[in-house]
């Protein structure tokens, strides 16, 4: 084992004598928190511009803009008074991408409304932004069914079936859903996120530079030169991984602490639970990282096929976008990367207090992972003499 | 580990040699790279690899190193078995590669840590030793300079530090030379004949025949065979009476024509000098008559005929073109 220490050692100088990678490492998990915290961290559409050509003028027709000018979802312009020409003048705006939606409040929409005879409202929705498109609908289907039950209500009182337009509403629509939010009561999306940024890095730090280490080292020949010493294939392995485990548990704290000081993320998982995640991906990781420094032969080559493992997990893993969104038939891919465990147990872990064994399926399969990462490596250089 | 260092220095009697391989073998795929080599190295000797390249060289001192498995054959280095007793093996054995292997963002002084903390030696010994092998080299005052700022000299003396940091008993060289200028390969021998001196077992790989004629015992491979062994004396001695000088104007003309010649092995050329390398013995006196003849005849009059010393070059340039008959 203190050969271990002097494989460690160098490698700690490698990356001293190499600044510019060394402040990369540092710097670039705090820099990438900080940017996917406020890009991905806030995908609910605000501010849609949307024009609104009241043709009504009358009581629900204001409701309508009432409702849409009180929405974050909307920036309205309403257009009273509207015409055909501004029907005409709305299509056209649609088209070259100056509004994203506009809403036709037709004419005698209140009077028809009152007198319980069938009225539509129109909105006409720029469906290429894919998430825009279902928001605007969402909101003003909401605004519409509220509608509904207040002139249903107010027919009631009309009719002497109701004392009071709340009466009504309790006849006509009855059922309420009662709803409690339970470990993201805020429904603070970066809550979701972060764990998937911290996956993120982590995986990008130990796959990457692990990866190139050991094809530096084939590169310049020197590890010839380590073979010849009596340094064991595992010893080898072990001491190169050591300084870059420890980094990114240095990383790891940085990002979490820093997660929680800019988007409150919370921090309230059990510490075993947390490190057990954290030392089970990273050490996956790096045997990840080794097993494909060990089968390139140079350090490009060695970046490539990196990237080639990193893309998939990203993006089937759940990090950003729930696994469940997913097509069915992908979906079992992304139990073949560490990514999807390490993201669903540390959401556990953080929102939920879960336990070790809560856990204890995406534990054992991460555990497995650095297994047959470790293995496979071990055996790989071994290999590699013969 | 310790023990079977000292047992492997205990049972290594008098005529224990450093190297020795009983054909040995190594296949790529349908490539004989090394096929049945049995050599054999003295202690305390510099021993003289040598051979174009692909002949097995570079192979062959993988093997030997535990670089390489072998796929056919034994040897043992250092007294210890190459297939049994590995660890032994690399701590009694020092390896410096043919292109330079240390940490270029390193200084010098942290690449010999390095290896020497690899070996176990540190504290200390690692401080008494980097002292001891700086000054031996006379590389002390590149001791804070990082390796890859070095140029080819110096890299190669760095090199040899590192690969005596933990004190071998036998170290192989692979090509420790090349790309170095003359006056620092000359130094760099100086070296070689001091460790030699000191006990240790040089096993050197060179393209220098120069070079060669200064090892106390040579080995030539080709096509992965090993062809010739011997002391350089005892190998020169073979081309005795089979060499002959001539002196021409028209070194082309004459080449040409006396290669023609029946009897005449080779002819190479060194300036105006004509190097004839007959198949047997001859008299130079006799064989004079009959260069001069073919050479006037051809339009390229010889100045003067006269017997030569062999090299290890003639030899070697004749085994390499089949000229020379291997015994």
């Amino acid at each position: 084992m203190r050969n271990v220490y002097h494989l460690a050692l160098k490698e700690f100088l490698h990356l001293w004598r190499d600044r510019r990678t060394l402040v990369f490492l540092l710097l670039m998990p705090s820099i990438m928190t900080v940017l996917f915290g406020y890009a991905i961290g806030n995908p609910k559409v605000t501010a849609l511009r949307t024009r609104v050509l009241d043709r009504d003028g009358g009581r629900i027709g204001s409701e309508y803009v009432e409702a849409i000018e009180g929405s974050l979802t909307f920036k309205p312009d309403v257009v009273p008074d509207a015409t055909e020409a501004d029907v005409a003048r709305a299509e056209e705006d649609l088209r070259t991408d100056r509004i994203a939606a506009f809403v036709v409040l037709p004419d005698g929409l209140t009077r028809d409304a009152d007198q319980g005879r069938p009225a539509k409202v129109r909105v006409v929705v720029d469906a290429s932004d894919t998430f825009a498109a279902p928001a605007i609908l969402r909101e003003l289907a909401s605004t519409t069914v509220q509608q509904n039950s207040f002139l249903a209500a107010n027919l009631r009182v009309r009719d002497g079936k109701a004392r009071t337009t709340e009466d009504g509403l309790h006849q006509v629509a009855p059922i309420e859903l009662a709803h409690e939010l339970r470990y993201n009561p805020d429904l603070k999306t970066q809550n979701f996120v972060m764990p998937g940024v911290i996956g993120l890095i982590l995986q990008l730090l130990t796959v990457i530079v692990m990866s190139t280490s050991i094809a530096r080292e084939r590169e310049r020949g020197t590890m010839d030169q380590l073979a010849v010493t009596p340094l064991t294939p595992a010893e080898i392995f072990v001491g190169k991984l050591l300084p870059y485990f420890l980094i990114s548990l240095v990383v790891t704290v940085n990002v979490m602490l820093l997660a929680w000081w800019l988007f409150g993320v919370s921090l309230s998982g059990h510490l075993s639970v947390v490190a057990a995640l954290v030392v089970s991906f990273v050490l996956g990781s790096l045997g990840v990282g080794q097993v494909i420094s060990i089968v390139s032969r140079n350090q490009s080559q060695a970046v490539q096929l990196a990237v080639f493992f990193i893309l998939p997990a990203f993006v089937l893993s759940g990090a950003f976008t729930p696994i469940e969104t997913q097509p069915e038939a992908v979906r079992p891919i992304a139990y073949l990367f560490p990514l999807t465990y390490f993201c669903r147990g540390f959401r556990a872990a953080l929102l939920r207090q879960a336990t070790l064994y809560d856990l204890r399926v995406d534990l054992a399969a991460m555990g497995l992972f650095v297994l047959v990462a470790f293995g496979a490596s071990v055996l790989l250089l071994r290999s590699r003499r013969d | 580990m310790v023990g079977a260092v000292l047992s492997g220095r205990e049972t290594g009697g008098a005529d224990d040699a450093a190297v020795e391989t009983i054909g040995l073998s190594r296949r790529f795929g349908d490539l004989d790279a090394v096929a049945g080599l049995d050599l054999r190295v003295e202690r305390g000797q510099i021993f003289g690899f040598l051979g174009p390249n692909g002949a097995g060289k570079t192979t062959t001192i993988k093997m030997l190193c535990g670089l390489l498995e072998p796929t056919g054959g034994s040897a043992r280095v250092a007294g210890c078995d190459i297939r049994r007793e590995r660890d032994a093996i690399k701590r009694a054995t020092g390896y410096m590669a043919q292109t330079f292997s240390l940490y270029p963002d390193l200084t010098s002084e942290e690449n010999f840590r390095f290896f020497g903390g690899v070996y176990g030696i540190q504290g200390r010994e690692a401080d008494r030793r980097l002292a001891e092998v700086f000054s031996q080299l006379d590389i002390d005052e590149i001791r804070r300079t990082e390796a890859g700022a070095l140029s080819g000299g110096w890299k190669q003396r760095l090199a040899l530090a590192c690969a005596l940091v933990h004190s071998p008993r036998l170290l192989f060289l692979d090509e420790p030379t090349a790309g170095v200028d003359p006056s620092q390969r000359q130094r760099m021998w100086d070296f070689l004949y001091e460790l030699c001196e000191g006990g240790t077992s040089l096993f050197v790989t060179t393209h220098y025949l120069d070079e060669a004629e200064r090892c106390h015992s040579v080995g030539f491979m080709l096509g992965g065979r090993l062809i010739a062994q011997g002391p350089p004396a005892k190998l020169r001695e073979r081309l005795r009476q089979r060499l002959v000088g001539a002196e021409v104007q028209r070194v082309v003309e004459a080449t040409r024509a006396l290669r023609g010649l029946p009897g005449v092995s080779d002819v190479t050329i060194h300036g105006h000098e004509l190097r004839v390398l007959f198949e047997e013995p001859v008299d130079w006196e006799a064989a004079a008559e009959r260069l001069h003849q073919v050479a006037e005849g051809a339009g390229a009059p010889l100045r003067r005929v006269y017997p030569l010393e062999p090299t290890l070059e003639d030899l070697f340039i004749g085994y390499a073109r089949g000229h020379a008959t291997a015994a």
